[in-house]
């Protein structure tokens, strides 16, 4: 059975390839383009829902966004689902964000930029894998 | 503060040693004054004593001499031979008396100038010591008289001796006037000697006081330029720790302004090459064509430039070599050449009006100043969600400068950053909530339109957005009547 994924990246095309690279691999994926429109998507489908369960499976965040940065985005995410499994994507040098407490979080992860998209797949699909496990 | 920290230690100096100076001279005052206290003592006590003693003593064996003097005539008178030859007798001791304590007198009174004398006392002493000789001198005629009057006696002579007796009897008088005058004079200098004494005493505690006063205000003195130095040295101790910890705060600054730039640089290079990477990896999959995969990479790779050049441009104006390519060209073409481009990308929601004047061509860096415009119209767009971005152009010809207006309706410059708007780095860092751009755009921008001569600002509208304006010269090296002039022509 595919994930759901929710991806936001201000590059319009690191969000086309997430696209591609997903559907690929037979996953559903929703690409914002900015932290609003991210926000927006998760609550959209949050509503559609009517389930407990969380509404994506993971939400990947660029750090730098316009309208909203990642983490504020994390942080409103976080509000409606405390256990929503978040991903950041970062391509600033190591250090500067340790100190955002939202990463004490077990459910959030960061990954540096660059890396392969289907690094990013097995990854994704390894830790989903897990946690049915447990 | 160092010419007065030099002068102040100067009068320190100066205090300290007009107070050590204060003190010598009392000392030497006091020695002085004591040796000259005790030289008027010894003068009052070794002579005057015994030579207004020995006056007295002359005068009263004179009136005893005189005494027997007149016995004798009496005697003779009565013919009392034996009473007669008794008071001459006596007569001629007491002259022998007169005679050894006069002496005394003069001995003494010779040793005068061995003491160190004052000219007053000298004189007074000469004039003693000559009416002491003419005192013995009237003496001797005296005496010498008295003993032809016995002679004249003693030889039977029996004329009429009255005449000579008056002239001795007056020559007594006078020696005891003259003595009673000598004892006088004695007991005058004796008088002065001891006013002197008095005086001294007098003059010194006088002196001394002022010393002790004069002392008393330069120590004080001391004190106040001490206080002052002491005053200084705080004052620049306090000065010293404020600009120490004013550059340690800039220190503090410009070390995260160098952590951030260098995250912003990361994030700027890192950005575009992680769709290259993706682009690569899709097309060697076979997910994407290979002529979709080399555009996005083509266009990935000029953000790259971009970004890599305006880091450049930053080290190049940070280091003073930022050269322009002056060009003669059309402004408004150039206003109208990026605003088409930009429309072409733009969503329906936001649009870019013009207003253009028609002019002459201006003498600038083209290159440079398409991307001022570029930064102010992405500044502009960054901020607006939607509505209107105006662009106007006007001349001021009598000025030489042509001016553009970049207004945006969109949130406007928080207050916070509006000081700082064109300082390098300035956006909200990284970890801040709505964090955008790399913070080089508007610095970069500031920095062109300055080399160029003009002026870049920028200010939140009256009712909402924000307005960037820039102002540059018209020609380059050219005032405004030059200008004026070349127009006419």
């Amino acid at each position: 059975m595919g994930l759901h994924i929710l991806a936001a990246d201000d590059n319009e095309f690191a969000g086309l390839q997430y696209k591609k690279v997903f559907e690929k691999h037979q996953h559903e994926i929703t690409v914002a383009k900015d932290g609003e429109a991210c926000v927006e998507a998760y609550k959209k489908r949050l509503e559609e829902s009517h389930s407990d369960a969380n509404p994506f499976n993971v939400v990947l965040l660029d750090f730098v966004m316009p309208k909203k940065n990642g983490v504020r985005v994390a942080k409103e995410i976080l509000e409606l689902r405390p256990h929503q499994k978040i991903i950041f994507v970062s391509a600033f040098g190591n250090g500067i964000l340790d100190d955002a407490a939202i990463f004490l979080k077990d459910d959030v992860e960061i990954i540096q930029k660059p890396f392969s998209l289907e690094f990013l797949v097995n990854k994704i699909e390894n830790s989903h894998a897990l946690k049915n496990m447990r | 503060m160092e010419n007065r920290k030099t002068s102040t230690s100067l009068r320190i100096g100066i205090s300290v040693s007009m107070i050590i100076m204060m003190l010598g001279l009392a000392l030497f005052l006091n020695a002085f004054t004591t040796y000259e206290i005790t030289n008027q003592m010894k003068i009052l006590s070794d002579l005057n004593m015994p030579v207004g003693q020995g006056i007295t003593r002359a005068y009263v064996i004179q009136q005893m001499q005189q005494n027997s003097f007149e016995d004798a005539i009496t005697y003779q008178k009565l013919d009392s031979q034996k009473n007669y030859e008794l008071s001459k007798i006596q007569f001629e001791s007491y002259n022998n008396e007169w005679n050894y304590e006069v002496k005394k007198i003069k001995n003494l009174a010779d040793t005068f100038p061995n003491y160190d004398l004052d000219n007053d006392t000298a004189r007074d002493l000469g004039i003693m010591s000559t009416n002491l000789n003419e005192i013995e001198s009237t003496h001797l005629q005296y005496t010498q008289k008295a003993s032809q009057i016995f002679d004249a006696y003693d030889n039977g002579q029996t004329n009429d001796l009255t005449p000579i007796v008056t002239a001795v009897k007056a020559q007594q008088n006078q020696i005891s006037l003259k003595t009673i005058l000598l004892d006088d004079e004695v007991q005058k200098l004796t008088d002065s000697l001891n006013a002197g004494v008095e005086e001294s005493k007098q003059k010194s505690f006088t002196l001394q006081m002022i010393i002790i006063t004069s002392t008393g205000i330069m120590s004080l003195a001391l004190g106040y330029f001490l206080n002052l130095i002491n005053k200084d040295l705080v004052q620049e101790v306090i000065k010293k720790t404020r600009s120490l910890q004013k550059a340690n705060r800039k220190l503090e600054r410009m070390n995260v302004l160098k952590d951030d730039f260098i995250n912003i640089a990361s994030h700027e290079l890192k950005s575009p090459l992680h769709p290259i990477y993706g682009f690569v990896e899709l097309a060697r999959n076979g997910d994407i064509g290979s002529e979709e995969a080399l555009a996005g990479i083509s266009k990935q790779a000029r953000q790259l430039e971009e970004v890599a050049n305006r880091i450049l441009d930053v080290s190049r104006i940070d280091n003073g070599i930022l050269h322009l390519s002056y060009e003669k060209f059309s402004l408004s073409d150039l206003l109208i050449e990026i605003t088409s481009s930009y429309r072409f990308n733009l969503d329906e929601k936001i649009k870019i009006e013009t207003a253009l004047e028609k002019g002459i061509d201006i003498e600038a860096d083209r290159v440079r100043i398409g991307q001022v415009i570029r930064n102010l119209l992405n500044n502009a767009l960054k901020f607006t969600e939607k509505g209107n971005i105006k662009v106007i152009m006007q001349y001021n010809m009598q000025k030489n400068f042509v001016e553009v207006t970049i207004s945006d309706n969109g949130h406007g410059i928080h207050p916070d950053i509006l000081p700082n708007l064109f300082n390098k780095f300035i956006t909200k860092g990284p970890k801040a909530e709505s964090w955008n751009g790399n913070g080089l755009g508007l610095y970069l921008s500031r920095e062109i339109i300055n080399v160029h001569g003009g002026h870049i600002f920028a200010y939140n509208n009256k009712d909402v957005g924000a307005t960037f304006k820039f102002t540059i010269p018209i020609m380059k090296h050219l005032n405004a009547k030059e200008l004026h002039q070349k127009m006419m022509n």
